[in-house]
């Protein structure tokens, strides 16, 4: 029994201790693979909105986490975006949500912005009842066509379409990978580079750490310059191919009484 | 032909009512049993009464309401305060994991010596209940007070210090509800009762907490995934957690069979070294090092409701009924353990939870698969949540048999050994995670994208199946059936009732918290020691008479008493050797 319980011991401890040394184990490769990794990447992402099935439409969310101005609090931002409405088939129904959280110790402040096709209340469920609307951090509404929307200071930066534009005009021998700056660890890869050519927008930071997960582009993320710290980002963007749940507020908290928004001025 | 098939099945129905009528009226006895007849004094062959039940139960709810939110900040990356807002990787908190691991490894001996020495003479458990529910609720609550602009580093070291000083005081604390089951009574059927009821009544507390806070969430704006929310709730529950937690200890007491004169003098390596000869707590504890595994899926319900159903009122409603896995597995499991015993319900709930967990290996982006398979792996949990302390607690008092001592603390101490494997084995899942890009860089909203979050799945469906099917495995070795345990408990209460008897205390109390026995059990007992003591007596008797020696009655006592200890319980059928 002693022997037994002894063996048993030894191999679960074996065991464990081959897990752990597994566990979190990332491998190297080589420079060339981790600059046609990106290369890849860029081409699917951008693949995604460029050629996607219109019946199906598409959907991402983009987060982009930073500090604030004076640097005292943590700003969060996120645009979720849909495109497309099978269900309707309505191809370019599109739904659109951007929210800012700042936070510190004391406090989490959180704002959203919306933007999408919106049934008036009371109105039936048919294509042509929808409006479109743009309805801001205090609740007002307005129309606004998707360019305006997307045109917006806050949104213009986290759409899918620009951040693949910083990757506009590079080539692979644009890519300089730092060295051992190329590893995957089971389905992400993850390479450090620098890029050297000047058109491509880029090369205005020393070192740029990108993410490849499912192969695309999940996370982009840079330093000013190349001997800053882990910590010190200037770029900090995560990239998803699906978007959570959403839709359009239909009313609203003020004054401790609930307001109705009326979406029917825009029809 | 046709009257007679009428009024068979006239019959039939007839049988079936009388049959049902049966049920209810002996549910409706049942209660009426334990709230009025046994209200205050204990059943025939029982030692708790039904106020005790309820004052353990319901402080139950209190020990509960802070593990609920002890499980709203676990130390993986499903923790959305955590993970998700305060950005804490998957393999940091593998590490952060590692390094609590290694403080309750290296501070388990100290535990285990508080345990089995603890001060005053109000028993083992509920002392220290009493006296770390504050801690705990305190350290909880801060967690939820961290500074979100904080750099990266500084907020995982924070957040690593406070987590580990909390955790090793929090689960201090939490082991000694569980250990107040092992002592509350010397009855392992009463025992098992008792678990099954104090856990459906417990479990209240986190079916509570997991309906109302997605509610409370919609209050936010983020709802779920806003800091002022665990800023309110995790205070506020762990308040109602230390509140309640007083019921416990005012209300009930520890029985354990013992001499009057009995005085526990536990030393560290003597207890040690019988422990380990003790195969049921081996197998108890090899069981446990392969847990980490069973709840690899449902160990992710919450990211199953944040980013895949993201309803917060389906979730509310979707959290009820999961809970009521739990209670309908923790209310059948008295009734599985008297019709099959302890170690066929271990086993064959464990296989329930292999066999739940296999479904999602083939179809790992179903939603509502996931959710059965959750339940059921849920239930298999719930049916172990009562086999496994009354099977720990059955251990403790065959260890007492063997060698004359408790241990509830020492033998924490075997325990060790699953938590150094603990460190290997707790970094397995968040490498599962972080290998399909969930939670790298803090970013937990892949999980929002099915093509990403599958793999993951169909990959921890697997790892669940495999480590529910090695939990079962060890029970196979379990023999200490519901018949032997019960002539061992026998044969503890005339070992002390004779000692009693040898240090003049004959007729006094043979149990811990100085109740008497009922009358008929003191009766037996007093007739199965003289005859002991007689029989023994007879036998030293005999010896002396051959060395012509007076020999005086407390020595032919001492003798009686040691010729008693020697029996032996060896067969399965229990008797006595």
């Amino acid at each position: 029994m002693k022997r037994k319980i002894a063996i048993l011991i030894t191999i679960a401890i074996a065991a464990a201790a081959v897990a752990g040394m597994l566990a979190g184990c990332t491998s190297a490769i080589t420079a060339e693979e981790g600059v046609q990794a990106v290369m890849d990447a860029v081409a699917a992402s951008k693949a995604f909105y460029t050629g996607y099935d219109a019946a199906q439409g598409y959907s991402y969310y983009i987060k982009q986490s930073g500090k604030s101005e004076d640097g005292s609090k943590t700003e969060t931002v996120y645009l979720s975006y849909k495109k497309g409405n099978e269900d309707m088939e309505w191809n370019d129904f599109v739904m659109a949500k951007y929210t800012k959280t700042v936070s510190d110790a004391a406090s989490s402040v959180t704002t959203s912005e919306y933007f999408g096709d919106v049934l008036p209340k009371d109105a039936d469920d048919a294509k042509e009842n929808y409006v479109r609307a743009f309805v801001d951090n205090n609740y007002a509404v307005k129309a606004l066509t998707e360019e305006e929307f997307l045109a917006l200071p806050e949104v213009s930066g986290l759409t899918l379409p620009y951040l693949m534009s910083l990757f506009d005009n590079l080539d692979k021998e644009d890519i300089v990978v730092k060295e051992g700056g190329a590893t995957v660890a089971g389905a992400v890869t993850t390479v450090k580079f620098s890029v050297s050519d000047k058109s491509v927008p880029l090369s205005a930071y020393g070192e740029v750490i990108v993410r490849v997960t499912n192969d695309k582009i999940s996370s982009i993320e840079a330093k000013q310059n190349a001997t800053d710290d882990d910590e010190d980002l200037v770029m900090d963007y995560t990239l998803v191919y699906s978007s959570p749940n959403m839709s359009m507020p239909t009313s609203y908290t003020k004054d401790n009484k609930t307001v109705e928004i009326d979406y029917a001025a825009l029809a | 032909m046709e009257e007679q098939s009428k009024s068979f099945q006239e019959e039939s129905k007839k049988q079936g009512g009388n049959k049902l009528k049966g049920l209810i009226m002996g549910v409706l006895g049942a209660v009426k049993r334990f709230f009025v007849d046994n209200w205050k004094k204990p059943a025939e062959g029982n030692y708790v009464s039904g106020r005790e039940v309820v004052c353990y139960s319901v402080g139950g709810m209190g020990v509960q309401f802070i593990a609920a939110m002890a499980a709203v900040v676990p130390l993986n990356a499903s923790c959305l305060l955590l993970g998700s807002l305060y950005g804490i990787t998957p393999n940091e908190f593998a590490v952060i994991g590692v390094i609590q691991a290694l403080v309750l490894l290296v501070f388990q001996p100290l535990k285990a010596w508080l345990i089995d020495n603890t001060p005053g003479n109000q028993g083992k458990a509920r002392p220290w209940l009493l006296w770390l529910s504050i801690p705990s609720a305190v350290l909880l609550s801060s967690l939820a007070f961290m500074d979100p602009s904080w750099p990266h580093m500084t907020m995982v070291i924070v957040v690593a210090v406070i987590y580990v000083v909390m955790n090793w005081i929090y689960q201090f604390y939490y082991s000694q509800y569980t250990l107040l089951a092992y002592v509350i009574s010397p009855n392992s059927q009463e025992r098992a009762n008792i678990i099954t009821i104090s856990s459906i009544v417990y479990s209240l507390a986190p079916t509570i907490t997991g309906a109302v806070i997605p509610l409370l969430a919609n209050l936010f704006e983020g709802g779920q995934l806003s800091l002022n929310l665990y800023r309110v709730i995790i205070p506020v529950f762990c308040a109602l957690g230390v509140l309640l937690t007083m019921l416990t200890y005012f209300g009930t007491k520890e029985r354990i069979i013992q001499p009057k004169e009995y005085k526990a003098k536990v030393k560290f390596w003597d207890a040690m070294k019988k422990c380990v000869k003790n195969k049921y707590l081996w197998i108890i504890n090899i069981t446990t090092w392969f847990q980490f595994g069973r709840i690899a899926v449902t160990g992710m319900i919450t990211w199953v409701y944040v980013y895949i159903l993201q309803n917060n009122n389906i979730q509310s409603l979707m959290t009820l009924v999961m809970g009521t896995a739990s209670g309908i597995g923790m209310f059948v499991a008295p009734f599985v353990i008297k019709l099959i015993g302890k170690r066929n319900a271990a086993i064959i709930a464990n296989f329930l939870a292999a066999g739940a967990s296999a479904l999602l290996i083939a179809f790992p982006n179903s939603l509502p698969l996931l959710f059965i398979s959750c339940y059921l792996v849920m239930f298999g949990i719930a049916v172990q949540i009562i086999t496994q302390p009354a099977m720990n607690a059955d251990a403790l008092d065959w260890q007492q048999y063997k060698t004359g001592d408790r241990y509830e603390g020492v033998s924490g101490n075997l325990g060790m050994i699953g938590q150094a494997i603990a460190m290997g084995t707790g970094l397995v899942i968040p490498a599962i995670q972080e290998a399909y890009g969930i939670g790298v860089g803090g970013d937990y909203e892949m999980l929002y994208d099915a093509a990403v979050r599958a793999p993951m799945f169909r990959t921890l469906a697997i790892l669940a199946a495999v480590c529910s099917a090695a939990c079962a495995i060890p029970f196979f070795f379990w023999d200490l059936s519901e018949k032997k345990h019960r002539a061992i408990i026998e044969e503890l209460k005339v070992r002390a009732e004779a000692q009693n008897i040898a240090d003049g205390h004959a007729g006094e109390s043979v149990l811990s918290s100085g109740e008497e026995l009922s009358e008929s059990e003191s009766i037996k007992l007093e007739e199965e020691v003289m005859h002991q003591l007689e029989a023994a007596a007879t036998q030293t008797e005999g010896d002396s008479q051959e060395n012509s020696a007076p020999v005086e009655e407390s020595v032919q006592a001492d003798a009686a008493v040691d010729e008693i200890g020697t029996k032996s319980i060896d067969s399965d059928d229990g008797e006595v050797e």
